[in-house]
Formats: structure tokens, C-alpha cells, sequence
């Protein structure tokens, strides 16, 4: 039986968020108590490491066990091929008037802000610019992204990040 | 030359407030403990680069390379091209790994790693290696104060470390960031412009070939009697900011960029605009010993530089030196309390993490105790005094990087091995600098990085067969 956190874990790993820094900040924890929940879960079979030296080993996988796991929805199940979730594409909808300032996406703390908002950029879904503080804009590929699962936002309750 | 004196000190006096005043207003986006530590990972690669590059450009750094453009010419390059290197070599193989772990500072990913008694020793460790970057730089940044405005060095030293001190309780890491900016703007001006400017004007072909050949070779670092202990090569040079770069001191700036890829062209970045840093300390040096001047001390080589320039770039140049030293002093202040705050925060029973308020009083105290030790430094250790801290700095943090890489490429590595490998080089390191004359021989960032690895490895094959020699409470 999973508890809360090692499903969050799963479930934050099946939509691309899957290395260490992302876990850290989106669930508030210290990289031990991260990697110890990774571990865990990698132990159990849910996941497995991306590799064993360097870089690759701060990422995980879900293995076939760990996506049997999940009872994802069909709008979450939709979004995992864009590496997206609902709260993600939340804030893209946010985006799509112009840019936005960080400072007024943060709503529950910088912590779990600053993991999508790294997420989302690493997937070229936004460019956050600015020498101070971050402004963000929804790039080309954002738009297409958006356009294609935007009509999922309606078919789910608003959830947080 | 009194009017000098009203004209340098009121340049300095708007330049501390412009610094108070930058600490308040981004003060103001500080909302969090990530925010205070880690400035919330929205630091951009410009803002990060530039700050950098600001650190590598202290006062100590350009006193001394002044010093070695004096007496031997453009091989005192090698101060700030040894950090060039080291930040490139991390660029590609450690700063994205930094940014990736997620862990605020070295210690908290060696805790990840090997566990808690690791990260007692490894926080520890760090957080007293990193107390005398900004000691050394506020004792080596008060004595050229004194020299250049008379002041004494003890009121010098107190000034400089007080007002980082305010605008890092005030702003944390985005404190620390935005002064750096200004202060490398200012840094850039005076450095980069006005003194190669008057270097060229003042120059001609007879005045340089008073200089032997030596002194324009950029390949070899010479001996020279007080400067051979502590750095007698180029690979002792480049050892010595690979050590500072990699055992732990940048890591806190890395895990601010906004993501992996930024945070790699930030080091880039810092590279690319460090380069001409180097050689002007130098020239200045080159250009005092042309003209015949005969110093007993060379460190002054820089100053007596200035004080052949016309008072208003005189005064620029001062306040370029401040903006020098405080831009280092903060990058290590923020380091040492970072791992107060997030590591060792919970052991002390602190609060600092999630209470802000927290942060600000660790990060206020640590700067004032640097502040007070480097008075003490001035008084009880007075040959070398800031260059014998940047040893203990060196010593402490090189002690940390067989563990790192270890982490990253070693994964047959047992704890046991690393934690004893950092705790006996931490202790070599005090040994050897307090309790004999090894140092005279031997500087501690080679002895401390040996022992560490070595003490690691042997311990790692020692215990595949025998059993774990302790359990912790993360294992399965």
C-alpha cells in the first residue's frame, strides 16, 4: 500500500518530472529525504534509475509496475505524452494573454513554482526571462501545447502543483 | 589632500548606502527561506555569471596580483586564470550535477548520500571552511582600505564586514546577487578601463624594457620567498580555486539558476568576462616596477599605482577595491550560512529554514563572527594573515571533494570511507596549520584533498568484507 507521498512521487515522475531537484522543490523535502523516498519506491519496483553514474542517476523511470500503480484519469493519462499535468497546464492557460511576472504565479510559495516553472521551460513550453526576476511567456511550442489539451482544462477540477 | 579625502569617502559613503539600499529593496522578494538561501531558483545565467565573476575579483586578488606583477611580472595571471580553469572544468562536468541534486549545499547532497553522521561532519566542515572566505577577504580588503584612506585596518575591517552584513540580513542571496552586479559594473570600470587607460597614456616603449624578459612570460609562476608555500606552481594555483569552486563554496549559487542549462552558461559566462581580469592587476604591478619605484612591501604595488593617477579615478578605483572585497565576502558569508540554516539548522534546535527571520539573524551573525575574526587575524596572525585563512578555506573544502566525486562516479563507495576520509583531512588541516610546521611545507589543499581520498578508498575496500561498521536509520 503506497502511502500519499510515494503516490505523488509516481505520479510527478509520470508526467516528467523525474530527477531529483524537481522532487526537492515541488514536495518541500531535503535531497536525503528525497532520495530516500526514491530509493524506496526503486526498491519496491515502481521505479528504476535512469542510470548509475553522473547525471543519469539523479533521474528516475516508472517501470510497468509503477504505471500499473497509478489510477491516473483519462485527462492525466492524455497529458503524460506532453510530459505535462493539469496544474501545468493551468498555468500555460495563464500565459496565453501575454507574459506573466513569476512573483504573481506564485500563489502557494516559490518552492513548487519553481519546479514547474523549470519543467516547463526545459520542455520549451515557456522562456523565462529577465535579469532579476523571472518573466515568464508562453513560447510557440507552449501555444500548440496548449491548443491541444487546453479543452482538458473544462473535464478536470483546478488542482494545485 | 584633503579634499581627496572628502572626495574618496564621499564616494564611498553613496556606495555604502547604494549597497544598504540595494539589500532593502530586493529585500522585499524575499518571501521564504528558498528564497533567502537559494533566491527561490529564479536567478538568471546573466545575473549568476556576473556574480561569479565578481568573486573571483577581490581585493586579495588584486593586491596579490599586483604584488607578483611587481616582482615577477605577467604570471600573476595565473591568481585569476587557475579560477578560470577550475570554473570551466565545472561548467561541464559539475554544475549542472549541482543544480540537478536539488540539495541547497554540498553537505545536504553528502548526507543524501552517506547519511547522517555525514552530514554533521560535512556541514560542519564546510560551514568552518567557508568562514574564512569572507575572513580573509575582509582583513585582505581592510588593509588595502587603511592604506589607501589612513584609517586604521581594524576600523577599515569593521566597516567593510558590517555593511555586507546589513544588506545580506536584509536581501539574502538576492542581496548578495544584485550588489555583485554593481559591484563587478564598478569593478569593470575601474579595472578594465581607467587603469589600462592610464597605463597606456603614461606608457612608452623605453619605460617597459627597463623589465627583464621574465616578467613578460605568461607560462611560469616563479618562487618567490613569500608566495612559494602558497601557491609554487601553476597547478598549486589552479588546485587552489579548483578546491574553492568544487568543495562546496559555489554550490548554493548553482542550485539558485533557474535550470540545469542556465546555470551552465552562467559559469561560461563568468569565464568568458573574468579573462581580462587577469592581466591588469599585473600590468599595474609591471608598470610600478618600471618606473623604479622600490617597494618593502609589494602588496602595496597597486596602490602606489593609484596614487599616481588623478584624484577622481584614484577615487573610483578605491571604491572599486570595496566593491571587489564585499562582492567575495558575501559570496562566502551566504555559503557558510546556508549550511547553517539547512544542515545544521535542525541538530541546534534553529529554526531558520522555513522562518526567514531565522535565516536573516545566521546569515547577520556568521558575516559579523567573520568580521571578528578577521580583527583577530590582524592581530595575532599578522604575517600573511588573509592569505593563511584562504589556506584554511582551501583546506577545509578540499576535504570534501573525494566524497563529491565519489557520489557522482563511484558508487561502490562505503559510507564509513567517506565520512572518515572527510573528518580525518579536516583535522589534518587544523593540525597542520595550528599544531606544527607541515604547512611551511606543504599547503593544505593538497594534504587535506590526499588524506580525504585516500582514508576514503582504503576504508571503502576494508569494509566490502568486513560488515557495515554502522547502521543508519535511511537504510533498507
Amino acid at each position: 500500500m503506497l502511502s500519499q507521498k510515494e503516490r505523488a512521487l509516481l505520479e510527478a515522475v509520470a508526467h516528467g518530472r523525474d530527477s531529483l531537484d524537481h522532487f526537492v522543490d515541488q514536495f518541500g523535502m531535503t535531497c536525503a529525504e528525497a532520495l530516500h523516498l526514491a530509493e524506496s519506491l526503486r526498491r519496491l519496483g515502481y521505479l528504476q534509475q535512469r542510470g548509475t553514474l553522473y547525471l543519469d542517476s539523479l533521474s528516475y523511470d516508472l517501470t510497468e509496475q509503477g504505471q500499473a500503480v497509478l489510477n491516473l484519469s483519462s485527462a492525466q493519462r492524455s497529458l503524460r505524452e506532453a510530459r505535462l499535468n493539469v496544474a501545468d497546464l493551468q498555468l500555460l492557460s495563464r500565459l496565453q494573454h501575454g507574459a506573466v511576472d513569476r512573483a504573481q504565479l506564485e500563489e502557494g510559495g516559490s518552492d513548487s513554482v519553481c519546479s514547474q516553472l523549470a519543467h516547463l521551460s526545459d520542455q520549451g513550453y515557456v522562456a523565462v526571462t529577465g535579469i532579476f526576476r523571472g518573466r515568464v511567456t508562453l513560447t510557440p511550442r507552449g501555444r500548440d501545447v496548449l491548443a491541444r489539451y487546453g479543452n482538458l482544462l473544462d473535464a478536470v477540477p483546478r488542482e494545485g502543483s | 589632500m584633503a579634499g581627496e579625502q572628502v572626495l574618496v569617502w564621499s564616494l564611498a559613503g553613496l556606495y555604502y548606502v547604494g549597497m544598504i539600499t540595494i539589500g532593502v529593496v530586493v529585500g522585499r522578494w524575499v518571501k521564504s527561506g528558498a528564497d533567502f538561501l537559494v533566491a527561490g531558483r529564479d536567478v538568471s545565467w546573466i545575473l549568476q555569471g556576473l556574480g561569479l565573476s565578481s568573486i573571483v575579483v577581490a581585493g586579495t586578488t588584486l593586491a596579490t596580483q599586483g604584488a607578483i606583477g611587481y616582482l615577477a611580472g605577467l604570471a600573476g595571471h595565473w591568481w585569476v586564470t587557475g579560477w578560470i580553469i577550475a570554473v570551466l572544468i565545472g561548467a561541464f562536468a559539475f554544475t549542472g550535477f549541482y543544480r540537478k541534486t536539488g540539495a541547497y549545499t554540498l553537505s545536504e547532497w553528502l548526507a543524501a548520500c552517506f547519511g547522517k553522521r555525514m552530514h554533521v561532519v560535512a556541514s560542519i566542515t564546510l560551514a568552518i571552511g567557508c568562514f574564512f572566505s569572507p575572513l580573509a577577504n575582509i582583513l585582505g580588503g581592510g588593509v588595502v582600505l587603511s592604506g589607501l584612506t589612513g584609517m586604521s585596518i581594524d576600523a577599515a575591517i569593521v566597516l567593510v564586514g558590517v555593511i555586507v552584513a546589513i544588506y545580506l540580513f536584509t536581501g539574502g542571496l538576492w542581496g548578495a546577487l544584485v550588489t555583485d552586479l554593481v559591484q563587478w559594473i564598478i569593478s569593470a570600470v575601474a579595472f578594465l578601463i581607467v587603469i589600462p587607460l592610464f597605463i597606456l597614456l603614461r606608457s612608452d616603449a623605453s619605460l617597459w624594457q627597463s623589465l627583464p624578459d621574465t616578467y613578460w612570460s605568461l607560462g611560469s609562476v616563479p618562487m618567490l620567498p613569500w608566495f612559494e608555500w602558497t601557491l609554487p606552481s601553476i597547478f598549486g594555483m589552479f588546485w587552489l580555486m579548483f578546491s574553492i569552486a568544487t568543495g562546496g563554496f559555489y554550490w548554493g549559487r548553482s542550485c539558485s539558476t533557474r535550470t540545469i542549462r542556465e546555470t551552465r552558461k552562467a559559469w561560461i559566462l563568468a569565464v568568458v568576462v573574468s579573462i581580462p581580469f587577469a592581466f591588469v592587476a599585473p600590468l599595474a604591478g609591471m608598470y610600478v616596477r618600471a618606473t623604479g619605484i622600490v617597494l618593502q612591501v609589494p602588496d602595496q604595488a597597486l596602490g602606489v599605482f593609484l596614487q599616481s593617477i588623478p584624484v577622481l579615478a584614484r577615487a573610483l578605483c578605491l571604491v572599486a577595491i570595496l566593491a571587489a572585497t564585499m562582492s567575495t565576502v558575501n559570496a562566502g558569508s551566504m555559503a557558510g550560512a546556508t549550511v547553517l540554516v539547512r544542515d545544521l539548522g535542525k541538530y541546534l534546535g534553529l529554526k531558520g529554514e522555513r522562518n526567514t527571520k531565522g535565516a536573516r539573524w545566521i546569515t547577520f551573525l556568521y558575516t559579523l563572527a567573520a568580521t571578528a575574526g578577521a580583527v583577530a587575524f590582524n592581530h595575532f596572525i599578522t604575517v600573511l594573515g588573509s592569505v593563511m585563512a584562504l589556506a584554511l578555506l582551501a583546506g577545509f573544502l578540499t576535504s570534501l571533494i573525494p566524497p563529491l566525486l565519489a557520489s557522482m562516479f563511484w558508487k561502490r563507495v562505503a559510507r564509513e570511507g567517506a565520512l572518515l576520509g572527510v573528518g580525518f583531512a579536516t583535522l589534518s588541516t587544523i593540525y597542520t596549520m595550528f599544531f606544527s610546521d607541515i604547512w611551511q611545507r606543504y599547503h593544505p589543499v593538497f594534504t587535506g584533498f590526499l588524506v580525504s581520498l585516500v582514508v576514503m578508498v582504503v576504508v571503502s575496500l576494508v569494509v566490502r568484507y568486513t560488515r557495515p561498521w554502522w547502521r543508519e536509520a535511511t537504510d533498507f
